[in-house]
């Protein structure tokens, strides 16, 4: 990140030139409509869906809860390649319309889903879950009292739910969209695919076509502000929206039973975002990997398959270590330098893979050139590239983009065991090592293997830093799900695609337990129950 | 610094970043085998001095030793892992991993395993709890619970025991048994402990002797008996008990009041003082009763509120004007006499219970 910031002052004025007048503003402008369409979409769903979910009765209810969330397990370059593999010219759809209309080719309209548009909708597809997850959870810790209270004043459910419980929800659904913004702005698979020229493209471009690494940094950096912002707006709406809870009562919550057409309406609004976010890409998946199994899940395949399973369990034993460090340091030693590095440390993930991936190659090629120059005078030889280039670099780059991801989770496990814990242990002739081996990492176990869990899925999804950093000849399962659709090998993508959403699943089932042991009130067993 | 004591603070002072409590010129010596309280009101600083002892929070100003060698004087910090004290919290903080015998056993680090099954069982024999070796934390009850985490700190044999507040987090019946108990195992065991607490029952009930804290300052160290007594201030009285206030003005050596002259030896003549009066001071006769042996005056009083609280009757009592003031006083009684709502009743002052002392002049 320091890397990025620091090269917007290297100047190579006529590439900068040169794009700020040419690329840059489309750049921008679709950036820009990328963002306002994939949040309104995400808000909508998200909310939409939560509420209905959460305070409704209907058929298939307790169903679309976890199911709602399976979207969250596809990434988006997987998805945009599904669709356009079913939706173009000679996809399944379009030639069963002209087989029953009879219609030429001309003859007709259709979406191209190769647009603008066609992103907006498959990023929306696949993100509004984490709009879906922080309402819900909001809506589920909202005491039932002041929705109660909304009603004998006169409103009906509807207007309560406008009225009290979407703004109390406010923060929760601003962080959401912020998140799904985020991933938008990290998104290259997509975007690179359907030839919609972004930020993240545009870094690429910068860096292989035009072979200048400043002004790609630069670029990155002019991301970076838009990123900052979002940030920043983040911070200030749960900084203004500051909720707390007056009621502390819990009950089960209302549940107001629909019927007739309005159950099918919200059926169909909780399916629908399922079926296209998840069940029909996952069928055509699956479909197309029968049909190539046999010629794609080869030595190759399987080599790719070890070689993400290596780099993913490496991420995230480094990542989680590192989170455990950090939390701990913090909880030992609370003082602002800490505390500042374990923000600055989280901040990782806001940051757009493509800009880490910048920011990781240009010191460590510059060690690598340090090093070579200093061991060819001194030994007479060349030791090559010893970071960059290398799985040390790629790693570096996961372990900075997602040391978020492992921090929170260890930090929040790490709040919930008393200070009091700590310092038992301590009279009883424990140094704090010891304390940490013997009391904390026991305890936390469970958490630490969620942590794990999470980097390594998200280890395994990750295309942009994989496709900069990783050692030559190295290929993940995105890497090349990524090179067999540019290809136009969608169908023999399929397999790695299918593979990357399979184990996409696992954490979706995790948070959705997590979900549902949330609610306080609920019981969901362990050991902290039980006191007095 | 005088040889035998198991704990000595001298002049410690503390100042955390400008919030919460603070310490200030702390001094206090504890003896083998005593049970030593620090009594007194939230953030009025005893906390604070049980982590200090614990090696907890770092040592600002002052000198804290331990078995006669210093353990802490601003250079030297021995930490909390070498410095043999034990520890009880209020939330016990059990290790929810850990089996009881895992909890018991975990500060038992320099034994073979066969000394320390031993010790284990030994500790849960004493409190009654030999079943429970193998059940974990969250299925005990509160009770249990506390027991285990005493279990726990004694198990190493440490020089000294530190309990913070460790029974308020229990019933108010099951305290009193947790409380008996937790006395008799250790002094069982010799040990040596310094008890936080704010509630003076309590403190009376288990310590050898006191030390009222207020704003960061020992105000008075004794046994309970003379804390109760002969409190130094009026802070230390109100703190043990409810009292009624009466300001009054020394004249000859005594302080005018509704009941009479109440003595005030030392005071000179037109000094301002503050008298305190326990509810139990005022003992409660029939209407033209003579005055009580060794009691002040026989006044009388109007009931205006007459309640039976258990051990005692409650009473409102309106004393009529007083030198231009309307007086009003709360009595306690002992007994289960209870006069109408309205009567008159005679009223005598137990100067035993009565105190007197300076206040800041009139405005």
């Amino acid at each position: 990140m320091v890397v990025v910031v620091s090269y917007v002052f290297v100047p190579s004025p006529e590439v900068w030139s040169h794009l700020a007048r040419t690329l840059l503003p489309s750049y921008v402008a679709n950036s820009v409509w990328l963002m306002l369409g994939v949040g309104a979409g995400t808000f909508v769903i998200g909310v939409g869906t939560a509420w209905l979910v959460t305070m409704c009765r209907f058929p298939g209810r307790r169903l679309f809860e976890w199911a709602l969330l399976l979207p969250m397990a596809v990434p988006a370059y997987v998805i945009a390649y599904t669709y356009t593999g079913l939706l173009e010219f000679a996809g399944p759809v379009q030639e069963a319309l002209r087989a029953v209309t009879g219609w030429g080719y001309g003859g007709y309209w259709f979406p191209e889903i190769r647009s603008l548009g066609g992103a907006i909708v498959m990023m929306t597809l696949v993100l509004y879950p984490y709009v879906y997850l922080l309402s819900r959870a909001a809506f589920l810790e909202q005491s039932v009292c002041v929705l109660e209270v909304a009603r004998t004043l006169g409103r009906t459910p509807f207007q309560s739910f406008r009225s009290v419980a979407l703004p109390l929800a406010r923060p929760a659904i601003a962080t959401g969209v912020a998140l799904a913004l985020m991933e938008t702005l990290n998104d290259f698979g997509t975007v690179q695919y359907f030839a919609v020229d972004t930020f993240t493209t545009g870094i690429f471009r910068t860096w292989y076509g035009l072979g200048e690494p400043a002004a790609a940094a630069q670029l990155a950096a002019t991301l970076m502000a838009f990123i900052f912002v979002l940030i920043l707006a983040e911070r200030l709406s749960r900084g203004r929206g500051r909720v707390h809870h007056t009621s502390t009562r819990y009950r089960r919550l209302p549940g107001f039973r629909l019927e007739g057409a309005r159950a099918w309406l919200a059926v169909a609004a909780c399916a629908g975002p399922v079926v296209l976010g998840f069940v029909i890409p996952g069928a055509a998946l699956s479909a197309w990997s029968v049909e190539t199994a046999g010629e794609m899940v080869d030595a190759r395949f399987l080599a790719h398959a070890r070689n993400t399973f290596v780099l993913a369990a490496l991420a995230a034993i480094l990542a989680v270590a590192v989170a455990v460090i950090l939390a701990y340091g913090l909880r030992l030693r609370p003082n602002r330098l800490m505390a500042a590095a374990a923000r600055l440390a989280s901040m990782g993930y806001a940051v757009p893979g493509a800009v880490i991936a910048v920011g990781v190659l240009i010191p460590f090629a510059w060690i690598d050139g340090v090093l070579n120059d200093w061991a060819r005078g001194l030994l007479g030889v060349e030791p090559g590239l010893v970071l960059s280039g290398t799985i040390v670099a790629v790693t570096f780059a996961y372990l900075v983009r997602f040391l978020a991801v492992s921090f929170n989770t260890v930090e929040s496990s790490l709040a919930k065991i008393t200070p009091h814990m700590d310092e038992v242990a301590r009279t009883l002739g424990m140094r704090p090592a010891r304390s940490l081996a013997r009391v904390h990492l026991p305890i936390m176990w469970g958490s630490l293997l969620t942590a794990g869990l999470l980097v390594f899925v998200d280890v395994m999804k990750e295309l942009p830093a994989t496709l900069i950093l990783r050692p030559f000849n190295f290929d993940t399962l995105a890497i090349r799900t990524y090179q067999l659709a540019s290809d136009e090998r969608l169908a023999d993508a399929s397999s790695a695609a299918l593979a990357i959403v399979l184990v996409g699943i696992v954490p979706v089932i995790v948070l959705s337990v997590a979900i549902a042991r949330s609610r306080p009130g609920s019981r969901g067993g362990g050991r902290e129950g039980a006191e007095s | 610094m005088s040889q035998g004591n198991v704990l000595e603070f001298e002049h410690v002072d503390h100042v955390y970043d400008g919030i919460d409590e603070v310490l200030h010129d702390v001094s206090l010596a504890i003896a083998p085998g005593e049970m030593f309280c620090l009594l007194g009101p939230s953030g009025c600083g005893k906390t604070t001095t049980l982590r200090l002892a614990a090696g907890l929070e770092t040592l600002q100003r002052g000198r804290i030793l331990i078995n006669g060698s210093v353990v802490a004087d601003g250079r030297i910090d021995v930490p909390p892992e070498r410095r043999g004290v034990g520890l009880v919290f209020q939330d016990t903080a059990l290790f929810p991993h850990l089996t009881v015998f895992g909890n018991i056993a975990f500060g038992l680090t320099g034994l073979g395993a066969s000394a320390r099954r031993e010790r284990v069982m030994a500790i849960l024999a004493q409190l009654g709890m030999s079943g429970f070796a193998d059940a974990y934390p969250h299925v005990l009850s509160g009770g249990q619970q506390q027991r285990v985490a005493l279990a726990r700190a004694l198990a190493p044999d440490p020089r000294l025991i530190l309990l913070d507040e460790p029974f308020s987090g229990l019933d108010a019946q099951l305290r009193a048994q947790i409380r008996q108990e937790t006395l008799a195992v250790l002094k069982d065991h010799g040990a040596t402990a310094l008890i936080v607490t704010h509630d003076p029952e309590e403190a009376m009930y288990v310590a050898d002797r006191i030390a009222v804290m207020n704003e960061g300052r020992i105000v008075q160290i004794g046994k309970p008996e003379e804390a109760y007594c002969h409190p130094v201030s009026a802070f230390v009285t109100r703190f043990f008990s409810s009292t009624n206030a009466f300001e009054g003005t020394v004249r000859g050596g005594a302080v005018a009041t509704p009941f009479g002259p109440v003595p005030a030896a030392g005071f000179a003549d037109g000094a301002p003082v503050l008298v305190l009066m326990r509810p139990e001071a005022l003992r409660i006769g029939p209407e033209g009763s003579p005055p009580r042996e060794g009691g002040i005056g026989a006044a009388r009083a109007r009931v205006i509120d007459v309640r039976m609280l258990r051990r005692a009757v409650f009473m409102h009592l309106c004393m009529g004007d007083f030198e231009g003031r309307h007086v009003h006083f709360h009595s306690r009684d002992p007994g289960h006499h209870m006069p109408a709502e309205g009567a008159d009743v005679t009223v005598t002052l137990d100067p035993a219970q009565t105190f007197v002392f300076p206040r800041p002049a009139d405005p």
